[in-house]
């Protein structure tokens, strides 16, 4: 009974998944080509909040039956019916195409291992942070779609579910650490990004990242994930989104907690907030559609929706 | 459709309760009439080697070298085994342990293997070059932190138990052991390969040796009131 469901529950998946694909997929973008999105920190052209509007619905075992449902609807065809990432779009493109269709293995939940979080390395993600990696999607038109568009109790639902694949939220209740708070970013201008370039250079992230930040230090042939992939440093050179935000707060997380599950480390403990600013506007300025006017009234129309935001509630 | 989505939910809960009761924890108590266990740990068998290939940072890192994985002394004495029991629900007080370190020196992580119980754990760089101390349960992160400069430090907490692996991404052929014990009924071998945990409770148990190249290898053993029990484990492999 519970094959024939895993397998049926696939063969809708696989539909499903493509079709989420396709009508995501922008007209002649493929993956690694230039893409522009609709604005240098925000990629998907989709409706929808990233920022959940509560702290959440409490989990019931009515919550968690309508979580598994929004799993096997929208989830399964890749992170699989296990819950472990061995989705049929990720075992079926290397059983029939010799390789797989994604760049990256969906998350495997039973390990629990995730790399966007607020809280420091080691640390499980707060259900905020998982809400807004769904919402936002990972790399967009390569890794997976964003989910901004689903309900929020659909979203609160199916972030129940998967941590029910692990026991480590059970476990490690009593040794969870605080998210890490981060300020409003400064705007940017030449000398940030100058100073920048130093703290990089001071941090050593040109061992993975390279000099240039091309991906291409030292260290970075060799690299495997958790999951034992090869995986690149990455190229910031690259126009595709980041795993992570690309807004100056996801960098500024990315590299203070690290993407846990890779090589990508945490330097919570080295850098003042100055230096942390500097340095995440210097890993944006390589971006290839960085210009400074560009980047800063993208920051004030982000700062005026904010206030917006606040003065409605 | 309806009820098999219903059972799979039913296990799912069943699952959290089942690693609630597992995480229960080492309680402290007086342990009247306790035995005592010992013996030595001895190793027959194959010793595989890994390859320290520094191909960066060479004049900090050394030479190429093969690095045996199983320390072997006098006899096919074990070193760097470590022996503990496990489910212990309770018995004698934590011996005082001092905050375990993970001393990146020379690319090579000191100690090579170490005890620790769950808890705190720093990390220190004693080298002039970028470090990243990745660290591991099986094959999952426990964390991972860049240690930039000589003398940076950072702590960070061991939260399950088990053996954790370091490796440093930096340096791909770094590798180094924290073994992570449930209650203070241990030991790690020296170059005798001896053991001796004192003072447990009598009853069953089931002794856990973990050694780099082999993993764990389990063995029931009875505890008895006021006796020392001996046993000696040869792993094979
Ligand atoms: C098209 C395939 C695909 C679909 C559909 C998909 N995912 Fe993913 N998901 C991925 C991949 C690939 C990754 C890993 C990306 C990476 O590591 O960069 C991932 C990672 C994640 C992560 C981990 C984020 C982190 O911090 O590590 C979460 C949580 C997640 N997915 C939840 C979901 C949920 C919930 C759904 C269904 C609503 C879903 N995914 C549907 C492919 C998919
Ligand atoms: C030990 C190697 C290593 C070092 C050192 C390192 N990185 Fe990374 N970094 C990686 C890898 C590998 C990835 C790719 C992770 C992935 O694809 O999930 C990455 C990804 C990133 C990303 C992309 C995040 C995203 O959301 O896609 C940023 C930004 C980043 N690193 C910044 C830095 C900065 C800044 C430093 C120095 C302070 C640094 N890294 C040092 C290995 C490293």
């Amino acid at each position: 009974m519970k094959k024939l469901l895993a397998t049926a529950s696939l063969v809708v998946a696989v539909g499903a998944v493509s079709l989420i694909a396709l009508s995501l997929q922008p007209a002649g973008g493929k993956a690694g080509e230039v893409t522009t999105g609709r604005s240098l920190f925000d990629y998907s052209a989709a409706t929808g909040n990233i920022e959940p509007a509560s702290d959440g619905i409490p989990v019931t075992a009515r919550l968690l039956e309508h979580g598994e449902w929004v799993f096997r609807g929208l989830c399964i065809g890749c992170h699989g019916v296990e819950g472990d990432g061995n989705g049929a779009v990720w075992e079926l493109g290397e059983q029939y195409a010799g390789e797989h269709q994604l760049p990256r293995k969906p998350r495997d939940f039973t390990e629990a291992v995730y790399k966007l979080r607020s809280t420091p390395s080691g640390s499980l993600p707060t259900d905020a942070d998982l809400f807004r990696s769904i919402s936002r999607g990972l790399v967009l038109e390569q890794d997976m779609p964003a989910f901004k568009f689903l309900p929020e109790r659909d979203r609160w639902a199916v972030i129940a579910y998967i941590k029910s694949f692990s026991d480590r939220w059970e476990e490690e209740a009593e040794w969870q650490e605080d998210p890490i708070e981060i300020g409003e970013p400064p705007m940017p201008d030449v000398a940030m990004v100058d100073a920048g370039e130093k703290v990089y250079e001071l941090m050593q992230c040109e061992q993975c990242h390279g000099p240039g930040g091309k991906g291409d230090g030292p260290s970075a042939p060799g690299l495997e994930d958790d999951a034992g992939l090869p995986i690149v440093p990455r190229d910031f050179t690259d126009a595709s989104q980041f795993v992570g935000s690309n807004e100056p707060q996801g960098v500024y997380q990315t590299f203070t907690t690290g993407l846990d599950g890779t090589p990508m480390p945490s330097y919570a403990d080295f850098l003042d907030e100055e230096q942390r600013w500097q340095l995440v506007w210097y890993v944006i300025s390589l971006r290839p559609e960085f210009d400074l006017e560009t980047a800063r009234n993208e920051m004030m129309a982000m700062q005026e929706t904010k206030l917006a935001r606040l003065q409605n509630q | 459709m309806r009820r098999s989505l219903n059972v799979v939910l039913t296990f799912t809960l069943a699952l959290v309760f089942a690693a609630t009761a597992n995480a229960a924890k080492y309680k402290e108590e007086a342990v009247s009439n306790g035995g005592d266990l010992k013996g030595t740990i001895t190793y027959n068998g194959v010793i595989k080697t890994r390859t320290a290939l520094p191909t960066k940072d060479k004049e900090v890192c050394g030479k190429p070298r093969k690095i045996p994985l199983v320390m072997l002394g006098d006899g096919g004495a074990v070193q760097d085994a470590v022996v503990y029991l496990k489910d212990v629900e309770s018995g004698k007080a934590w011996p005082d342990m001092q905050r375990p370190v993970i001393n990146n020196i020379a690319c090579i992580f000191e100690p090579h293997v170490q005890v620790a119980r769950r808890g705190k754990v720093d990390i220190l760089n004693s080298d002039p070059v970028l470090h990243n101390t990745h660290g591991y349960y099986g094959k999952a992160t426990a964390f991972n932190v860049a240690l930039p400069f000589k003398d940076a430090k950072v702590t960070k907490i061991l939260k399950r138990f088990g053996p954790v692996r370091t490796d440093c991404d930096a340096h791909g052929w770094m590798l180094g052991w924290v073994v992570v014990v449930p209650n203070p009924y241990f030991m790690q071998t020296g170059s005798d390969g001896n053991y001796s945990i004192t003072d447990v409770p009598p009853g069953d148990y089931t002794l856990v040796v973990w050694q780099e190249q082999i993993g764990e290898t389990e063995t029931p053993v009875t505890i008895k009131a006021g006796a020392t029990t001996e046993i000696s484990i040869e792993l094979g492999g």
